[in-house]
């Protein structure tokens, strides 16, 4: 809490009122900022490496796992590494060189995960700070790096997840609400690159509330299962785009220099832009956020009217959050035709959400002639399908939402399970709980 | 039916009602594997009051795969079908014990195989659903023929190995412990290079552990259900001539027919 307040005075002393100005362009200083939680997971992976590498720790007991984490294509973005699961130990080269012996910062101790099976090991090392040079200005990214191991079945690939826990943050000020103006660097495949990572925006109110950027399916599998499916539908951050519409305000974002250090600042520049706009008519209640992603831009509103104006544009994919009181759900888009919303996944075992683009036909068109109309929010309602398969009866909870679609309650980890109960002639003959997944 | 869940005020935390018309499957095609026994029973060695003791060893397997224990894993619907399908290969197999036997085991090897294979489909396809607006093979179907395959194999396999094993005198309690032995072998000899096939195919280690104690219960679970069988012609003599003739056991020697000593005629 105290880091919070820091930050926040820091942050208020030096936001940006956008548009109150005289000038069509601002400047917010973003500063970086670390959380204690990680809101973007991505699996690193792995070139395996059987000759020891030129200097080397010494040797110790126990299983020893060599090779280079391959962030993105550039081979100068890969990291030297020497897992010592015995002695629960990792050692990177953070100079990007093969000596894993010249830098006391970087060997790192593990945190034992546990494991369902004894010959899988997981090990956790928190606090590593990477940088990238080759593919951004080289300045360091806070992250926690999860090894994984299966020794019995798959004892030649290790498993390597990178969970995010820096960006850069400030506050802007427009038509007299302030939001909160994030950049998340890329942890894919330009490791760093603030261009190719991603943008938050939200009110500054949720300034202090745990996000989620968002990941890719496959390297959500350190997550609880009932989470997954959540975060690669958060709505907190999208991928950048230089155009961005908020607040009724068409944006174009820019920076001069990118930031080398932690204590440099990057200045995040909005310059107002003139745009044709339509209307677009939202037919549900209880949206607390609704992301459109255009071909021009991306639309941010918060608790947006029934009637408002948007950018001329096609826009799809979309993503939807209500909010009513402490409960919260999202637009489950993506869900296939088969009402699984889960595949298997070979490599590591798990269960991963299916994400998806909705069909071509949910994509909503906003002209200035006539109003569009998009049929997403609440209220919800439980409904249960029911289909025979062989002598059993397959019942599935679905929430829909009131202009259609299907909607997830996320109510963290503690979810209750919603629940069925069966009827005949109205007295009860059956009940019981469906199952997540 | 009616789904609820607390939606915290974004909904009614009850949905609307949805009515669902059961419609019992069709019980005709369960009862062909029923039909099948009692037009077995009609045939002409089959005319007598000890074959019907078939159906005793055949209700119990089809009471057990009807009412399992909950100690069952979920998820193992499909093994009692197998079981069940196997139930009724095997009591059609005893019925018929006197037209597979031929002169060469082999050939009564494949007589059996055919025989059990024939029977135990029919038992099979007849727990599917058969009512033809909804019908549909589900997700198990495919696994459970194939392990029904390998049963049937295993089962075949067994017997006629045991029958060689045991040739020279009929015993019961050893042909049970060989029928055992033979019918985890037959498994492991079928499964095994599958699994290391896939072991390779994956790049990883064989845990052999993974593979033995699953198989080994598997067996144990098939000798279970041929034990009520084996039983049936351990007490029933009837049976148990079919079970000597599809074993190839040697006949019990007849009496020595000596004759009498004169001294003894003379007294």
């Amino acid at each position: 809490m105290k880091f919070y307040l820091t930050s926040t005075l820091l942050v208020a002393l030096c936001s940006g009122n956008v548009f109150g100005a005289s000038s069509n362009t601002t400047t917010v200083p973003l500063e970086y900022q670390e959380t204690s939680n990680a809101f973007l997971f991505r699996n690193v992976p792995i070139e395996r490496r059987t000759v020891p590498f030129p200097k080397e720790p010494a040797p110790v007991s126990g299983r020893v796992v060599r090779g280079v984490l391959k962030f993105g294509d550039n081979p100068s973005n890969g990291i030297p590494f020497l897992w010592q699961s015995g002695a629960k130990k990792l050692f990177l080269g953070l100079n990007h060189k093969q000596d894993l012996t010249d830098d006391s910062a970087g060997m790192f101790s593990a945190r034992v995960m546990w494991s369902s099976e004894p010959t899988f090991i997981i090990q956790m090392f928190t606090n590593i700070h990477l940088s990238f040079p080759a593919s951004s200005g080289g300045v360091p990214m806070l992250m926690d790096l999860q090894f994984a191991l299966d020794t019995a079945r798959r004892p030649g690939q290790p498993l390597c997840n990178a969970a995010l826990r820096s960006y850069w943050q400030g506050k802007v000020t427009v038509e007299g609400h302030d939001w909160q103006a994030g950049l998340v660097q890329n942890l894919s495949d330009d490791p760093g690159s603030f261009r190719q990572g991603q943008l938050l925006l939200r009110p500054w109110e949720e300034w202090n509330r745990p996000f989620s950027a968002f990941s890719e399916p496959g390297g959500t599998y350190v997550l609880p299962w009932t989470e997954q499916n959540c975060v690669v539908r958060a709505s907190d951050t999208f991928a950048f785009s230089p155009r961005v519409f908020f607040e009724g305000h068409a944006c174009l974002l820019d920076w001069s220099a990118e930031p080398r250090g932690r204590e440099d600042k990057l200045a995040l520049q909005l310059t107002q832009q003139q745009t044709a706009l339509g209307e677009l008519r939202i037919t549900g209640s209880f949206i607390q956020r609704l992301v459109l992603t255009g071909e021009r831009y991306v639309v941010v509103l918060d608790h947006p009217a029934a009637s408002v104006k948007v950018p001329t544009d096609r826009y799809q994919p979309y993503r939807v959050w209500l909010k009513q009181g402490r409960t919260r759900a999202y637009f489950n888009y993506g869900l296939p035709q088969t009402g699984k919303a889960n595949v298997l996944e070979e490599v590591t075992g798990a269960k991963l959400p299916v994400l998806s683009p909705p069909p071509p036909e949910q994509a909503i068109a906003v002209d200035e002639q006539r109003p569009a109309v998009l049929a997403v929010g609440g209220p919800l309602t439980n409904s249960v399908s029911a289909t025979r398969q062989g002598r059993e009866l397959i019942l599935r909870h679905r929430l829909i939402g009131g202009g259609g679609g299907e909607y997830r309650v996320w109510q963290g980890t503690n979810r209750i399970a919603p629940q069925f109960t069966v009827r005949k002639s109205g007295k009860k003959i059956g009940a019981g709980q469906f199952e997540f997944g | 039916m009616v789904a609820s869940s607390d939606l915290g005020g974004l909904g009614s935390r009850e949905g609307p009602r949805v009515t669902y018309n059961w419609v019992l499957p069709s019980i005709a095609p369960m009862l062909l594997p029923w039909l099948a026994i009692l037009g077995l029973l009609a045939l002409k060695p089959n005319r007598c009051a000890g074959a019907w003791w078939i159906w005793l060893p055949l209700g119990c397997v089809m009471a057990f795969t009807l009412a399992p224990p909950d100690i069952l894993p979920s998820g193992a619907d499909f093994f009692l079908d197998v079981i069940a399908a196997l139930a009724a290969g095997l009591a059609a197999v005893w019925l018929l014990a006197n037209y597979l036997r031929r002169h060469h085991r082999f050939v009564t090897f494949l007589c059996l195989l055919s025989a059990l294979a024939g029977f135990s489909l029919l038992g099979f396809v007849s727990r599917l659903d058969w009512s033809f607006t909804d019908f549909n093979f589900t997700d198990e179907t495919l696994p459970a023929v194939i392990v029904l395959a390998v049963g049937v194999l295993a089962s075949s396999a067994a017997l006629i190995l045991g029958g060689l094993i045991c040739r020279g005198r009929y015993r019961p309690l050893r042909l049970y412990g060989w029928l055992l032995l033979l019918l985890a072998g037959s498994w492991l000899v079928v499964t095994a290079p599958i699994f290391v096939l896939q072991s390779i195919g994956s790049n990883g280690g064989i845990d052999w552990g993974e593979f033995f104690v699953p198989v080994l219960v598997v067996a144990v679970c098939h000798f279970a259900t041929l034990l009520p069988f084996l039983i049936l012609s351990s007490a029933s003599p009837f049976y148990r001539e079919r079970l000597k003739a599809l074993l190839h056991a040697k006949p019990e020697a007849p009496p020595v027919m000596a004759p009498v000593p004169e001294a003894s005629l003379k007294t």
